[in-house]
């Protein structure tokens, strides 16, 4: 699969990044070799496959429903974000 | 031309499980911001979701209680978005293969659909100030079942019918407090139209952030009627496009949010930090088992209590009133004084209070002792009455009240008889008018009696005494 410029300014789009004019070919020709690496994927047949088919024999462990909490684990984390107030993140305004 | 109505429902329930969806977590809210909190629900590098089995349970609980088959494998997917709220920057749902499919719940006697309920955690919450947002934590995580009916109804008034009946069920199973003021039960509606006979759905509108059933009700209506003009004016195709609309309840009318929905694209793909869900027999087995349901209720009520479809339905309508008159019949007050008392008195002055039965100064066992006092006449009805404002207003018991008010009926025929000699004795002209052919004087007769007893005589003994003095 080929990455051509309106893809990739698409993909600036959701992930909101910018990829500097200089550096457009160099990252179109990177996502196209992963792409391209990840196609090998679609050489085995996978047709006939049940929906829940998985590497894995196993299923997801269910926890029970207590309480666990380390109240610093919050306050720690906000404190070392790059702004805060009291004990909120403080981000630009959103609407 | 005309036109019919097509509304579909999504809900958000928020479930009332101790902790949240993937961590242990409290669910509480109203806490310190960001406490409660932990790496998995902030997101931090590293963190391995994990789920919690409550919300499994109510999630199959729910499907039981709306007839819906419940999906013994199920899985998890990746919603990708950027919203501050949002900081692993995607919502971990089920999309592919939600638990619960293919459900249905009646509404006056119309099957509407649910199409799927699927498990999905929350966001958490910003805080807007003036030029800049706070983020807080503490919803994130939280367990929402997303439930999402058929585009079955037809009218505004049906969908809020749809709407209680699901808030009714959800509360009867205890899955979710469901309280709409505070979020724990979320409604976005899908509105379109078209000329009636056609069975193609149309263009559909999403309408977000409405926050009350008169809203939504209200929202709805103003979404029917500007598509329906749309299409008058001939420019349905350039006005009505499918897209969100936010619901202003303060100029009663959807905005669009054109612009900034356009980017959505979830790029949704299967959750590679979990396995897929298995059910076994026994679980599926143990998770199904529901209390009574509001129907089940109702016509428990009719055969058994022998209640008139109306009043079955009304103490039906909410777990709480249902309880609250059963606890009242357990305790002995007579079945149809319970109904009038509860239904007519006592809502009726909640409702002037704008007080839901939960926050009812008055306790079931209190309007028990009342109705029992009302049942062997230890008062009056009309007593009763000033006794159940008094109580509004006073925590004390029937008994203190009765008292207090002195508003005991005298049913004694001695002491009944004794005012009535007293009333004829000061009234002889009219006892002799009376005699004489002006039988319409009774009633003043009842009335001094009644009077001089301030109320509190029984008004049928008054009526049968007096009839034999006088004649
Ligand atoms: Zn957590």
């Amino acid at each position: 699969m080929v990455i051509d410029d309106k893809l990739l300014s698409k993909l600036e789009e959701l992930s909101h990044l910018k990829v500097a004019p200089e550096k457009r070919e160099e990252i179109k020709e990177e996502l196209s070799n992963i792409l391209n690496f990840v196609e090998n994927l679609n050489q085995l047949d996978t047709d006939g496959l049940p929906d829940k088919f998985s590497m894995r024999d196993t299923y997801s462990h269910l926890r029970d429903d207590n309480i666990e909490v380390d109240k610093n684990i919050g306050k720690s984390v906000v404190e070392n974000s790059p702004k805060y107030q009291d004990s909120s993140f403080v981000v630009p305004r959103i609407v | 031309m005309e036109f019919e109505v097509v509304i579909g429902l999504e809900v958000h329930v928020q479930l009332n499980t101790k902790t949240k969806l993937f961590c242990s977590c409290p669910t509480s809210f109203n806490e310190k911001e960001n406490s409660n909190t932990c790496p998995t629900c902030l997101a931090l590098p590293g963190a391995l979701p994990v789920i919690n089995r409550e919300a499994i349970h109510k999630a199959i609980q729910f499907g039981t209680a709306v007839n819906a088959s419940i999906n013994r494998y199920s899985k998890f997917d990746r919603k990708n978005y950027f919203y501050p709220d949002l900081p692993s920057g995607y919502q971990i749902s089920q999309f592919y293969k939600p638990i619960v499919e293919n459900g249905y719940i009646e509404v006056n006697g119309r099957k509407i659909g649910i199409v799927r309920a699927h498990l999905e955690a929350d966001a958490g919450k910003n805080i807007h100030e003036s030029n800049y947002s706070k983020v807080d934590l503490n919803r994130a995580g939280t367990p929402l079942l997303e439930i999402v009916s058929a585009p079955d109804l037809r009218s505004s008034d049906e969908a809020i019918e749809y709407l209680k009946k699901l808030h009714s069920i959800v509360r009867y199973i205890d899955i979710s407090d469901a309280n709409m003021q505070e979020g724990s039960f979320r409604c976005d509606a899908n509105v379109s139209i078209r000329p009636k006979g056609d069975t193609k759905l149309y263009t559909r509108v999403e309408i977000k952030n409405i926050n009350s059933f008169r809203f939504i009700q209200r929202a709805i209506d103003y979404e029917v009627e500007r598509q329906i003009e749309a299409w008058e004016d001939g420019v349905y195709e350039d006005e009505v496009i499918q897209e969100t609309r936010l619901y202003d309840s303060v100029k009663n009318e959807t905005r669009s949010m054109r612009g900034k929905e356009e980017s959505a694209d979830y790029r949704y793909f299967p959750e590679p930090d979990l396995l897929e869900v298995y059910i076994d027999d026994e679980t599926l087995e143990t998770y199904s088992k529901i209390p009574e349901l509001p129907d089940e209720k109702a016509e428990r009520f009719q055969t058994e209590l022998g209640l008139s479809e109306y009043d079955a339905k009304v103490i039906s309508s909410s777990i709480e009133l249902a309880n609250f008159f059963e606890e009242m019949i357990n305790s002995g007050a007579s079945v149809k004084n319970s109904v009038t008392w509860l239904t007519v008195e006592l809502l009726g002055r909640l409702n002037k209070n704008n007080l839901p039965i939960t926050s009812s100064p008055i306790s079931s066992s209190k309007l028990s002792d009342l109705v029992k006092a009302i049942d062997n006449k230890t008062i009056s009805g009309k007593a009763g009455k000033d006794i159940l404002d008094y109580l509004m207003e006073h925590d004390i018991s029937v008994d203190e009240a009765i008292e207090k008010l002195g508003l005991k009926q005298v049913n004694d025929d001695s002491a009944i008889l004794k005012l009535i000699d007293e009333v004829l004795s000061k009234n002889s002209d009219k006892v002799e008018e009376y005699k004489q052919g002006k039988t319409k004087l009774f009633g003043f007769f009842v009335g001094q009696v009644m009077k001089a007893s301030r109320g509190s005589a029984n008004p049928q003994k008054v009526n049968e005494l007096l009839r034999s003095k006088l004649s």
